[in-house]
């Protein structure tokens, strides 16, 4: 029996020993550190004027330490976004910018990083009230990374910056950039997901400035170029025809411009499986319609 | 180890023999430490699950069954305890049952003052293994299927209570924080109602389910005596189950590692409690047949 349990001890302590040794540098164990200090910056975020700036360089310190020692780790620009934020938070902002930079070296290829970084360096132009400088890193996010989540939704950004201000020519100004941006992106990449996500935004470019008829010919631009082709589920096709149905419900109180659209599409697809569902839809709607405006006389 | 007749049915003086017993002679302290440690080396694997090389394996079946934040830090501590306690299932059907019968035939002979030959009665325990294992899976199938879903009935009903005040949801909240503790309870119950099935199968060399009939028997007029012999050392485990209600907050926000602390604890004190049990039940099962 002592046998037995000397063997189960020193097993206990052989699994444990050679397990840490193996596994002595993976991202479980940056994944403890950087919990760690993110757990202090939360704090430290709270009400940053009031920490002491000792408090900011040790955190920093800690945060490059990290970085040094595990410069190769799958999750290490955690780390250098984490310094940049802090010294954000310090309300050095040019110090930020330049750790911001730095990260951008270490990630270059990866653009949707490289994206979402510089427009954390914009966000510090804003914070220091330097719109221009802001504006000309948006651009080039524009410009040099459009097929990223962020470059795709930075025109829209830039407009709602501008509406906010109550700047109307500007606000004007950069919905036009923006649906002329989104044009040229369908254009060039057509058939594909940056496509697709441009018809989205170019609909939601439309909707926010209330041309609602405009953002109802981009729905059914999507339903023609994806949705017949099947290139979306039908889940997805029968939430955009939903959205359509609402914003004609709500907004233009009449449905001639869905019914348009969805009459031309069971023209162009006669055998098309959702041809059945737009007809019964169409009649729904005409139905829809027309009690309406017997309710309408009747009031009156 | 030999009471007298009169004593046999006094709770505190068997529990101080059997707690003396457990601490005095080896033989009957070390099938139940073997468990134990059995139960560390788990955790210890468990605690390298989301670490490399084992994440390799691992890493893609915990994000599999729980998402896939929960092979990262402190996620993964979550679902720890939840593996854990799988894993406990099968080392109390697979090997606790083996090391209690080993642990009772050692009992019995530290009784009848014969000197103890671990290898042999481990050896005898060995051959009695299949009906050991098949009480085992009849104990855990009772509690598990029969005796856990009472508890989830109860909570089911509970969480229907509406009321945000008063006595019903006083009511409430007693079911709701309390399930661990009927959890608890409903174990001793088992325990209890199940006392001399092992000392049955060991020493009356009784087939499974013979010894089960025959223990419904025997415990008649000494259930209450076997209830709470073995209620008092599983109220050691109520103050663990009180730290581990009110760790949440302290998991998530300064010290994950807390989940494992309680994991070790856990099996300290079921090692403990277990080890008081068995010794109580046997001893008390022998000077009932003495005195038959």
């Amino acid at each position: 029996m002592k046998k037995t349990i000397l063997f189960l001890i020193i097993l206990i302590i052989g699994v444990y020993v050679s397990l840490s040794f193996l596994a002595k540098n993976d991202d479980y164990a940056i994944e403890k550190i950087l919990w760690g200090l993110n757990n202090e910056i939360i704090d430290l975020a709270k009400d940053p004027k009031a920490v002491p700036p000792d408090q900011f360089d040790s955190v920093i310190e800690r945060c490059r330490k990290v970085i040094a020692e595990y410069p190769d780790s799958k999750i290490i620009l955690k780390p250098y976004l984490d310094v940049a934020r802090l010294y954000t938070l310090k309300e050095d902002y040019a110090t930020s910018r330049i750790e911001y930079a730095r990260a951008i070296d270490n990630f270059e290829e990866n653009h949707e990083v490289v994206a979402g970084i510089m427009s954390s360096i914009g966000r510090t132009y804003e914070m220091e009230e330097n719109w221009k400088s802001a504006n000309e890193v948006y651009q080039r996010i524009i410009k040099d990374y459009s097929g990223t989540r962020v470059g795709l939704n930075m025109p829209l950004y830039i407009a709602y910056h501008y509406r906010q201000l109550n700047d109307y020519t500007h606000t004007v100004e950069s919905f036009q950039a923006a649906i002329n941006h989104y044009r040229s992106l369908i254009n060039k990449h057509p058939d594909t997901l940056l496509a697709f996500r441009s018809y989205n935004n170019l609909a939601r470019t439309y909707l926010d400035q209330m041309r609602w008829e405009d953002g109802l010919k981009v729905y059914g631009e999507i339903l023609t170029v994806y949705a017949v082709p099947k290139k979306i589920p039908a889940q997805r096709a029968q939430n955009i025809i939903k959205t359509m149905n609402t914003i004609s419900a709500a907004k233009l109180k009449n449905f001639n411009i869905v019914t348009e659209i969805f009459n031309q599409i069971m023209i162009e697809n006669p055998d098309h499986e959702m041809t059945k569902y737009l007809n019964i839809l169409v009649q729904s709607l005409g139905e829809l319609e027309k009690k309406a405006a017997e309710a309408a006389s009747k009031k009156k | 180890m030999k009471k007298k007749k009169s004593s046999n049915k006094r709770l505190i003086p068997v529990l101080r023999t059997a707690l003396f017993s457990v601490f005095s002679h080896k033989e009957i302290f070390c099938p139940f430490l073997i468990v134990a440690l059995v139960q560390v080396l788990f955790i210890s694997v468990l605690c390298f699950l989301p670490r490399y090389p084992l994440v390799n394996f691992f890493g893609p079946m915990i994000e599999k069954l729980h998402g896939d934040l929960y092979s990262h830090y402190p996620y993964y501590l979550e679902v720890m305890p939840k593996i854990f306690q799988k894993i406990q299932y099968g080392v109390f059907i697979l090997l606790s049952s083996l090391m209690i019968g080993f642990a009772i035939k050692n009992i019995a002979d530290l009784n009848q003052d014969i000197e103890v030959n671990p290898g042999k009665n481990f050896l005898y325990a060995l051959s009695r293994y299949v009906h050991l294992l098949m009480g085992s899976v009849i104990l855990f199938t009772i509690f598990f299927y029969g005796m856990r879903p009472l508890v989830g009935i109860l909570v089911a009903r509970a969480t229907e209570i509406r009321s945000t005040s008063g006595l019903f949801y006083y009511l409430k909240m007693i079911v709701l924080r309390g399930a661990s503790f009927y959890m608890l309870f409903l174990g001793v119950v088992t325990t209890s109602v199940f006392g001399f099935l092992y000392p049955l199968i060991i020493l009356e060399k009784k087939n499974v389910f013979v010894a089960f009939f025959i223990n419904l028997k025997r415990m008649w007029g000494s259930y209450w005596f076997v209830f709470f012999v073995v209620l008092t050392p599983s109220i050691l485990y109520v103050p663990l189950l009180l730290i581990r209600n009110n760790v949440t907050e302290v998991a998530t926000t300064i010290l994950p590692e807390i989940r494992i602390i309680m994991l070790f604890a856990s099996v300290i004190l079921i090692f403990l409690i277990d080890s008081i049990i068995y010794t109580s039940i046997t001893t008390y099962y022998l000077l009932k047949k003495e005195n038959l």
